[in-house]
């Protein structure tokens, strides 16, 4: 397992650090263009970020799985970042955003091939899809970018 | 449960800040801690053996409160470190409330000492202990990969989200920003008093806020809060000994507390805070309402934070916080005052300010501001809001004094 810290030539961000018990299907999926989410098999809703306990008032049950989501969503807001940590300092500026995806379940992201010196481009509510970039060769990490933007 | 025995439970008796504040104090935690304590207590006519309670939240190591309890040499009966950021030290008037009203003690002394700005040039990171760096952490795992540097990156989505819904603009939150300063060109103390207590102090309008560097758009710096060194204490007593000290006892009339989330993924509605919730139980307790307010301490770690909170408190309808500061109504002179001091923006902002907003309230209803030209209040009441943490954790508390 790669510390978060550490990076290399081919992605010089921070690289993911997978915790082996509860996020390990995640960033098995992420590897195979695949974003699979935690699901609740008592309330039927999928939910993030993984964890051993369905967080939804009323439910909490311990019986989960996985399940394959669209790999779609909408934008529910962003922020362009001027400052950042690590190797995210050569980006800057990038677009940092908020995902609710078509299983109405919340990621933060970066979003790609948007114009950071233009936030009034950027339209809240847009339509956006899932990609995957390899950092090493066991870890890929989600991003996203608009497929529609009016 | 009887909420209404909460009611004036206990007053604030005392503050207190550090010796000197602001950048390169070159103190330490405990040092500002201390100097606040000994001011505070002073301030009250106590000794630092009368304290029977002790709340601190961080600046002080992995264990603030013992360490703090072991640097003074003495042995509180109480002790509590909650950890929620910046409105930990609301949370710990409400905790304070709480043992008093159960008898457990009756003099309790709040502090907080933080070198927010000497840390950096230090080197260490942190400000308390209170946050773990294991890679394996959801907010390590799946949020900070994205390169998100500090509360700034994150607020600013939050603030996005609201211009987008409500159709507020930018100038409308850098409003807020000019006149937290116009209070701090009244406040001899401030960080951004004038030219000569910082380069960039004194006046500021919309256009300089504007006009101020990127920090995450559509945040510019002169809408985050400064980042200081500072240290703060109150003293708190109960009902019975309230009358005992120097000062006019300032009635906490009622207090809550409320959390939502930690990672911003989990923030259903980034347009709203929990405030509404804490607030909703102190004015429970108090009897009052936002109509009885006189003027308000809002945590203005940002400028969207004090607009948002407006709107959880009940001052303002949905929408419409920001409108709060325009027509001088928030302004010196005017008929609402808010962060009379010059708020978290303005006048200083060690990283959790919380503990500021108490003091700042506190001597405005004591009637103890005067000597300090323009910045008194006639107000009698005042409801104080803490926001901690990426808008994860709030307290409420409504303060008023006979005087």
């Amino acid at each position: 397992m790669s510390n978060p810290k550490k990076t290399n030539k081919l992605y010089s961000r921070p690289i993911p650090d997978p915790d082996i018990l509860t996020a390990k299907e995640f960033w098995e999926g992420t590897k195979n263009n695949k974003l699979i989410l935690p699901f609740c098999n008592d309330c039927q809703k999928s939910f993030f970020y993984p964890r051993i306990i369905c967080p939804f008032t009323g439910c909490h049950s311990k019986d989960l799985s996985w399940k394959e989501s669209t790999g779609k969503g909408h934008l529910y807001t962003f922020a362009i970042q001027h400052v950042a940590i690590d190797g995210w300092k050569e980006k800057i500026p990038f677009v940092t955003a908020f995902i609710d995806t078509t299983e109405n379940v919340r990621m933060l992201s970066v979003l790609i091939n948007v114009d950071a010196s233009k936030p009034e481009s950027i339209k809240i509510g847009s339509s956006v899809q899932v990609k995957f970039e390899k950092a090493t060769e066991q870890i890929y990490v989600p991003y996203w970018e608009i497929v529609t933007n009016e | 449960m009887n909420k209404n025995k909460l009611r004036r439970a206990a007053a604030i008796v005392g503050v207190g800040e550090s010796d000197t504040f602001g950048f390169d104090t070159e103190k330490t935690s405990l040092t500002l801690h201390t100097e606040a304590i000994l001011n505070a207590t002073k301030n009250a006519g106590i000794s630092i053996d009368d304290i029977e309670g002790l709340f601190i939240t961080g600046g002080a190591g992995r264990f603030p409160t013992i360490a703090m309890a072991e640097y003074l040499g003495i042995k509180p009966k109480y002790v509590d470190n909650t950890y929620v950021g910046g409105a930990g030290f609301i949370f710990f008037v409400n905790h304070a409330v709480a043992a008093i009203n159960a008898g457990m003690i009756d003099v309790a002394v709040i502090s907080h000492g933080e070198v927010g700005h000497s840390i950096r040039k230090r080197g260490n990171k942190g400000t308390g202990g209170g946050f773990s760096y294991d890679p394996w952490d959801p907010s390590m795992q799946f949020e900070q990969i994205y390169g998100l540097w500090g509360a700034p990156a994150y607020y600013a989505h939050a603030m996005n989200r609201y211009m987008h819904e409500f159709n507020v603009t930018k100038d409308a939150f850098a409003q807020i920003a000019v006149v937290a300063r116009e209070w701090a060109t009244l406040n001899p103390q401030a960080v951004m008093h004038s030219k000569e207590t910082n380069p960039f102090g004194g006046p500021i309008d919309i256009e300089t806020v504007l006009n101020s560097r990127p920090i995450a758009w559509p945040l510019n710096l002169l809408d985050c809060c400064l980042v200081t060194d500072h240290g703060g204490a109150v003293v708190i007593a109960s009902k019975d000994k309230a009358n005992d000290f120097k000062n006019t006892p300032v009635w906490i009339e009622g207090s809550g507390e409320a959390i939502s989330h930690i990672n911003m993924s989990q923030m259903k509605d980034m347009t709203m805070t929990s405030a509404s919730e804490s607030s909703k139980i102190a004015y429970e307790i108090a009897g009052m309402g936002p109509q009885d307010m006189e003027m308000a301490m809002l945590y203005d770690s940002f400028t969207y934070t004090a607009g948002v909170t407006a709107e959880m408190l009940g001052l303002a309808p949905r929408g419409e916080g920001t409108s709060l500061w325009n027509n001088n109504n928030a302004s010196p002179g005017g008929k609402f005052p808010i962060n009379t001091n010059g708020g978290g923006l303005s006048y200083s902002h060690s990283g959790m300010y919380g503990i500021l907003l108490l003091i700042e309230a506190q001597r405005q209803l004591s009637g103890k501001t005067e000597g300090l030209p323009g910045r008194q209040t006639t107000a009698k009441s005042a409801i104080v809001n803490g926001t901690g943490g990426p808008l994860a954790s709030t307290g409420t508390i409504i303060l008023t004094s006979d005087n």
